[in-house]
């Protein structure tokens, strides 16, 4: 099995089939009925999309916070909501999950995030998320994770549509 | 990039006038922008006296102190030095009470700031008290330990009834209450302590995340926090919370009430209105700061505050607005 498939069967997708058609239940708010369409790229960054690299540095920062990994994501083909309401029960469903196998950890949350998306700046017909979420690292040392490969999947459900992106990042840990 | 946001941002409060905003209603104004630490608390006993307090921007002159007379923001310098205050609370006519960084309490009164002495060096995130003289204050350092103090206008003792697992490794965030033998904390991992005036009794809300603020409402207490999304609480009949707020909104990070106004505010600008009638709606983002708490003056004035306060030091300070008219700059 390979390191991918066995990132993925950890979440219970399996391989080869739609991931989105296999995720276990998680609850009532999770996942939601839909059938694949759209785009959406995994992405960093506070508020500026930028494409997820393939490094990246754990934020560790403030008194108010476990160390976390701030994700963006940009969509394509799917209605963007509105982000000046997170209460819009029309906004876009936004699910960030990370898989770090080496410590058997999945991080993330049961819910999605219902965060509107503004137009990216540049980029026609596509929306970036209005800000980001973050895949908080809780108790887990900043030692242990340093060096370690984490698969991180952005899944959006949006007007009845479902797309999803994923890549395997390299985490650091800045002095 | 960001400034476009927030121009569409601003745009659209003039022209929507805010996603739950009643004909007649202020809007919010953004009264101070971009100052060189994050504000972190606002408190007022009136139009004619409000205080904000934040961080230290690390720059020599201490951390940020502002009173707002109705006609004049003033800059005070609190002695203090690369020392972030978290908090401000007080009483009409004084004293005002502020704590942050290092254990830090200071009280001002007839304009001399004085360093009280306390019984830890963990942060004191937040404050509140009946009487000058029968004050609490609570923090910790976010998962390496919490604390309750009580100053009895004598001095500060720390609460031997904090729950274990909070005192070795959480975060009581915030304390407010109604009188001082009905006063309530919140914590790290949804937990809420409830002060009878002789026993801190613990209630937790159904949430694995922090919840950083509690605000009193007549019989209503809410509480507001989140960690990957926001959370907010309200308990009636002092034993159950329940949740007011769907799944997947902006992480909260402060809220107060007074009479039948309550507001929650939080990340990126999210600033939440509840109605008379209980529901809570969004208002149209005047700032794309994190704002991190709130205050409703006796007035009905209401106040938030934040900036980039998940960094030390913190940066771009934002102080918002929303009621009468004000007089002055502040800067």
């Amino acid at each position: 099995m390979s390191v991918r498939c066995l990132l993925l069967s950890t979440l219970a997708f399996g391989c080869g089939g739609d991931p989105h058609q296999t995720t276990p239940d998680a609850g009532a708010c999770w996942p939601l009925t839909s059938t694949p369409g759209g785009s959406v790229a995994l992405g960093t960054g506070d508020l500026t999309f930028t494409p997820m690299p393939d490094t990246l540095a754990v934020t560790r920062n403030g008194s108010q916070s476990d160390p976390y990994l701030p994700i963006l994501a940009r969509m394509a083909g799917l209605a963007p909501g509105d982000p000046h309401d997170a209460l819009n029960p029309t906004n876009p469903h936004t699910k960030i999950t990370g898989v770090i196998a080496d410590l058997g950890l999945t991080l993330g949350v049961e819910c999605p995030a219902s965060i509107g998306y503004v137009a990216a700046n540049g980029v026609a017909d596509t929306f970036d998320l209005a800000h980001a979420l973050r895949i908080g690292l809780g108790t887990t040392t900043l030692a242990s994770v340093d060096g370690k490969t984490i698969d991180i999947t952005v899944e959006v459900v949006s007007g009845g549509l479902y797309a999803k992106d994923e890549k395997l990042v390299t985490l650091t840990v800045p002095n | 990039m960001r400034s476009s946001r927030i121009a569409l941002a601003v745009t659209a409060l003039y022209v929507a006038t805010g996603c739950s905003s009643d004909p007649g209603t202020p809007a919010f104004e953004v009264v101070a922008h971009d100052q060189s630490a994050a504000l972190l608390s606002v408190w007022s006993s009136g139009a004619n006296d409000v205080w904000t307090v934040g961080g230290d921007a690390r720059d020599g002159n201490g951390p940020l102190v502002y009173h707002y007379d109705g006609a004049t923001w003033t800059k005070l310098d609190s002695t203090l030095r690369n020392t972030d205050l978290w908090w401000v609370f007080g009483f009409k006519n004084g004293p005002v009470f502020m704590s942050g960084a290092a254990g830090t309490i200071v009280e001002y009164q007839n304009g001399t700031f004085t360093k009280m002495t306390t019984p830890g060096t963990l942060i004191a995130f937040g404050m509140w008290g009946a009487e000058p003289n029968d004050l609490w204050a609570v923090g910790g350092n976010f998962g390496g330990g919490g604390f309750a103090w009580h100053y009895d206008g004598t001095a500060w003792t720390a609460s031997t009834q904090v729950p274990a697992d909070l005192a070795s490794q959480g975060t009581i965030w915030k304390v407010n209450g109604r009188s001082s033998s009905d006063l309530w904390m919140t914590g790290t991992t949804g937990s809420t302590l409830h002060w009878d005036g002789t026993t801190l009794a613990r209630t937790n809300a159904a949430t694995d995340a922090s919840l950083f603020s509690v605000a009193a409402q007549g019989p209503r207490m809410i509480a507001a926090g989140g960690d990957f999304d926001g959370v907010l609480f309200e308990n009636t009949d002092g034993t159950t919370w329940k949740s007011v707020l769907p799944a997947g909104g902006p992480v909260l990070r402060g809220v107060a009430a007074a009479g039948d106004q309550a507001v929650a505010v939080g990340a990126y600008g999210a600033i939440l209105s509840r109605s008379a009638s209980g529901e809570w709606s969004t208002v149209n983002p005047i700032t794309e700061q994190n704002l991190h708490a709130a205050f409703i003056s006796p007035d009905g004035d209401t106040w938030a505050v934040g900036g980039q306060f998940d960094q030390i030091p913190t940066t771009s300070g934002v102080l918002v607005h929303q009621g009468s008219a004000l007089n002055g700059s502040f800067e």
